[in-house]
């Protein structure tokens, strides 16, 4: 464990500046462009720390509260990626054990005896006021859009599932519920099937890098095009104006 | 600028040009919208697709990158306000 730790502090130290950054974000730090590299080093083995500090149930609780697809077995620093991205402040629902790794998750450290009610607020008091509005104003988005999308339907959610775990029984195991011909095909299937699954995701990653450059493009034609739109507005604002000085000037020397 | 008749030419021309293209802005405003809305509001797959597209296209405007332009236009839209103001 020690050997490992020493490991991916080399391997972080290593790293550079954006791809720390990137992996600190990951984790549910709120670095900025700008962090110094020594600063978000730092940071990272804080939060990393704290990880191991953490009970992986707590987080495990906290994930299945948020509906994140996830493996019962995931690790610690999966369950810290898939929580960093939560910015909600409603917690019905959430175990006391979750609601409180989430609060030190968030830079918010329990105090002894602090009930439930108290840590809420103070977990949905962070970020300040401009912390409360975002959420507020995210809220009311998430209602309105959800309006549009999905219209009135109201689905209650169904029972928390876990991802399916990786990883085959092994062939003696096959062998001993199919028989040794049946535990063999299966085994090769299995292969067969892997290699397949491999080829296949392969395949998606390269249409899903195709889709997103796609996106890309339409994402800053439809940016270029409001800019134009912006710069159109913009003359005609010019115009009027001219015209409207030119109306002034007029009135000024207008005889009465 | 008055003709013989005592009119005000150029008030006339002013009030002229903000009726015929105020009517115009307003008309062509209304018939965008309401194009949209229809387009939009048939319950059909093809619309329902496109109204989500709409919907995250606006959402995912990057309103920052375009802040400097916005607020050009508002600045310019102020004056221009302030000036129809200082005129009524």
């Amino acid at each position: 464990m020690t050997a490992e730790k020493g490991s991916t502090s080399t391997s972080l130290a290593d790293l550079p500046l954006d791809e720390l950054i990137r992996y600190g974000r990951e984790l549910g730090l709120l670095l900025a462009d700008d962090t110094p590299q020594g600063e978000a080093l730092r940071l990272i083995r804080q939060r990393q720390e704290l990880l191991v500090s953490l009970d992986r149930e707590a987080l495990l609780d906290i994930v299945v509260w948020m509906r994140r697809p996830v493996r019962q077995s995931a690790g610690k620093e999966a369950l810290a990626r898939e929580i960093a991205g939560w910015d909600g402040a409603k917690f019905t629902g959430l175990s006391d054990r979750g609601l409180n790794a989430l609060a030190r998750l968030h830079g918010i450290e329990p105090a002894d005896n602090e009930s439930r009610g108290h840590l809420e607020k103070r977990l949905a008091h962070r970020g300040g006021l401009w912390g409360r509005v975002r959420r507020k104003r995210r809220r009311v988005m998430g209602r309105v859009v959800s309006r549009l999308v999905e219209g009135d339907r109201q689905e209650a959610p169904g029972e928390y599932r876990f991802l399916p775990e990786d990883g085959q029984p092994s062939l003696k195991r096959e062998i001993e519920t199919q028989g040794v011909v049946g535990g063999i095909a299966r085994k090769l299937r299995g292969v067969a099937d892997d290699y397949v699954r491999e080829k296949l995701d392969e395949i998606e990653a390269r249409i899903d890098r195709k889709l997103d450059e796609i996106d890309q493009r339409l994402a800053e034609w439809r940016d270029r095009e409001v800019a134009n739109r912006l710069r159109i507005l913009r003359i005609t604002l010019i115009f009027s104006i001219l015209v409207a000085l030119v109306c002034l000037v007029y009135d000024y020397f207008r005889p009465r | 600028m008055h003709d013989l008749t005592g009119a005000d030419i150029f008030g006339v021309y002013r009030t002229t040009l903000a009726i015929v293209f105020g009517t115009y802005a307003v008309v062509k405003t209304v018939h965008f919208v309401l194009g949209w809305q229809t387009a939009t509001s048939r319950a059909s797959r093809p619309e329902a697709i496109m109204r989500r597209w709409l919907v995250v296209s606006l959402l995912r405007i990057r309103l920052r990158r375009l802040s400097w332009e916005l607020i050009k236009t508002g600045l310019l839209a102020a004056v221009f306000i302030y000036l129809v103001w200082v005129q009524t």
